[in-house]
């Protein structure tokens, strides 16, 4: 019952504190102020950037180290390690990028989570940072009226930028007044009491601003108008990296099996150090004092020392694990394991991915091409072949003419059972990805859309030829029997034409495949040469014979065409080169 | 440095759309290198398929060149 109405506590709980104490109100304001600046400079970076946070993200993660440094990077820019595990979660999901880069971005991102403490205890509590907040939040606005949309994107990052500071000055005045009110800092506790308190304060705290970013502030506000002492400090910026694991292990849970490795490698990974951290802390804090009088930091400045004990430690956790991630991605894999990948299930419409735009087309692809093979199983069943003697083979006349037409072939359940419901996902999740992206890729998106449906429409067609085909092929007049051969050579010639296509890595040469195969299957077209009128005035066939070759020629030719838009939609990358196979 | 060079530079930097003349020549480009080659293969052929068979995809190239 409480699980049911916890979100409904948690209000009447945060509003019985705003309206009870003022004070709190203004730190509580200033934390949701916060949020709003990171939530508009995630935004202003999205739009910024276009996709190429992503694009780097993908492209710089082949090797642990570059991960690593993309990781860092990609956080240290976005402030937020939440988002880039999301994003490595559906990259790794769309099979973008591997599970040792992924790791690696996750240590990277660590060390990238510590820049923000660095931010807000250099500039947010030393400076009158709400002075640079307002021209921040005015050109912000007006950048963000702008028609471009980088412009829009610069807007966003002033606005967020300056929301940021405006919330850290905000909570830094709710400290100083409390201050005077209450005393916060006669509740510091030591020992493994204080450990386990503000440990888990952390994770709550982040778990409930979804932001590691939010804590370290609002620590580091507390310390520098002696709310907490640094001890307690500590134990909270542990908490918080505990903390920050639950939104990608939140993310993970609808994903597939790598999604979820991601996840349980950040929450491995933090828990890891936070164990590491306990155990040294007093050696650590030590270690952390030392450095910084030798690096300049002033002995009483313990927010800049926060910042430095957050870094030295997420660099110390990545250094313990790096030489180790060859076996950490080994163990990571044995998790889990999908056993049942039966075919009507979706396999890469993940849930995590639909608000990234490359990787969510990157998935519909994936399983139009799913639904594709799919498909040909069940074509090459309605014509009573099998595809792995037709695929590849020297002589698909023979294999047709020497097939079993007594193999199990009911194509209504195949269409039940491997292409309806998977049609119906990939329709419903496109439409939904389509919502967050530009016109370019909402274009791609439709264009897939397009792919499933002539796949659909195909096996609908197959439908109707397959009755003919059955009732034909044991009819003692060879004629018709060598026609409706014919059909299913032709059919069977494009399925393979279109398994060999897919292994050339030049669109050019896929674009000529896919031409020289679209003027060998015209002869389908049966209405426009005279074979059919040679045979209807040979009398080697009767008018009812003729009708239904003219009918299923029809069907056969339109079920290769569609296999053939098909093909050109998801094996030629280019765009330009695409359109080269409409005539114009 | 004025601002407006400072925008133009972040525009083309992240906003510089390929331009589209520029991709059109190097597929026109690409396809002659293929026609060509195709021709050298079709001198080369062994058998009278192959040569149909290269003359088909020569044929196909033209028609591709044509569409650019």
């Amino acid at each position: 019952m409480f699980k049911k109405y916890y979100y409904q506590f948690f209000l009447l709980a945060l509003a019985f504190v705003v309206f009870y104490s003022n004070d709190f109100k203004v730190i509580i304001t200033g934390i949701a102020i916060f949020l709003v600046g990171m939530i508009f400079m995630e935004e202003g970076f999205k739009l910024f950037s276009g996709s190429l946070l992503e694009k780097a993200l993908q492209i710089s993660t082949d090797t642990l180290p570059k991960a690593v440094g993309t990781g860092f990077l990609a956080t240290a820019i976005m402030q937020s390690s939440s988002l880039i595990s999301i994003i490595t979660i559906s990259f790794l999901s769309a099979d973008l990028m591997t599970l040792s880069g992924a790791v690696g971005v996750i240590y990277g991102s660590n060390i990238g989570s510590t820049t923000s403490a660095w931010i807000v205890s250099s500039l947010g509590v030393k400076i009158d940072i709400a002075i640079y907040a307002m021209p921040m939040i005015i050109f912000g606005v007006v950048f963000n009226l702008a028609q471009n949309k980088g412009y829009q994107g610069i807007g966003k990052i002033l606005l967020g930028l300056g929301f940021v500071f405006l919330g850290i000055d905000y909570m830094k005045d709710g400290f100083e007044v409390l201050e005077n009110g209450l005393d916060l800092s006669k509740y510091a506790l030591e020992g493994y009491l204080g450990i386990l308190v503000y440990v888990l304060f952390g994770i709550v705290a982040t778990i409930i601003m979804q932001s590691s970013a939010a804590t370290m502030a609002l620590t580091i506000a507390a310390l520098a108008t002696n709310q907490i002492i640094f001890i307690n400090a500590i134990e909270l910026a542990i908490g918080a990296n505990v903390g920050t694991t639950i939104t990608a292990i939140l993310g993970a849970i609808s994903s597939n099996a790598n999604g979820k490795r991601v996840a349980a490698a950040h929450f491995i990974f933090n828990i890891a150090s936070a164990v590491a951290m306990i155990v040294f802390l007093y050696q650590l804090m030590d270690f952390t004092i030392f450095l910084a009088s030798k690096i300049g930091i002033a002995e009483d400045d313990y927010g800049m020392m926060l910042a430095l004990y957050h870094t030295i430690t997420n660099v110390l956790g990545v250094m313990v694990a790096y030489p180790l991630t060859g076996r950490f991605v080994k163990y990571l894999e044995t998790l889990f394991i999908e056993t049942d990948t039966s075919a009507q299930k979706p396999l890469y419409l993940d849930d995590v991915v639909i608000n990234v735009p490359d990787a969510a087309i990157e998935s519909i692809k994936k399983e139009t091409i799913h639904l594709y093979d799919n498909a040909v199983e069940v074509i090459a069943h309605s014509m009573f072949l099998h595809r792995h003697k037709f695929i590849k083979s020297a002589d698909i006349e023979s294999v047709v003419k020497s097939s079993d037409m007594n193999i199990d072939a009911d194509i209504n359940e195949f269409y039940t059972n491997k292409i309806k419901s998977l049609y119906g996902d990939i329709i419903h999740y496109s439409t939904i990805s389509q919502e967050n992206m530009n016109e370019v890729d909402k274009n791609r998106v439709y264009d897939l859309k397009l792919a499933s449906r002539d796949i659909v429409e195909a096996i609908k067609n197959m439908r109707d030829l397959q009755k003919n085909i059955l009732y034909y092929s044991k009819s003692k007049n060879s004629f018709i029997t060598d026609e409706y051969n014919n059909l299913r050579i032709y059919i069977a010639r494009t399925i393979d034409t279109i398994e060999k296509l897919k292994e050339h890595d030049d669109d050019l040469d896929v674009i000529t495949s896919i031409e020289l195969l679209k003027e060998s299957i015209k002869s389908l077209d049966n209405i426009k040469n005279n074979r059919i009128d040679t045979l209807i005035r040979e009398n080697k066939i009767d008018p009812k014979m003729a009708t239904s070759l003219i009918n299923d020629s029809a069907f056969a030719y339109d079920v290769s065409q569609k296999l053939i838009e098909v093909a050109t939609i998801l094996w030629i990358k280019d765009k330009d080169i695409r359109t080269l196979g409409v005539e114009k | 440095m004025k601002i407006s060079k400072v925008f133009e530079g972040i525009e083309k930097l992240f906003f510089n759309k390929n331009n589209d003349e520029k991709k059109q020549e190097k597929i026109k480009k690409k396809l002659l290198e293929k026609i060509e080659q195709t021709r050298k293969e079709i001198k080369d052929a062994s058998t009278d398929e192959e040569e149909r068979e290269l003359g088909a995809k020569l044929y196909i190239l033209k028609k591709l060149l044509e569409r650019v």
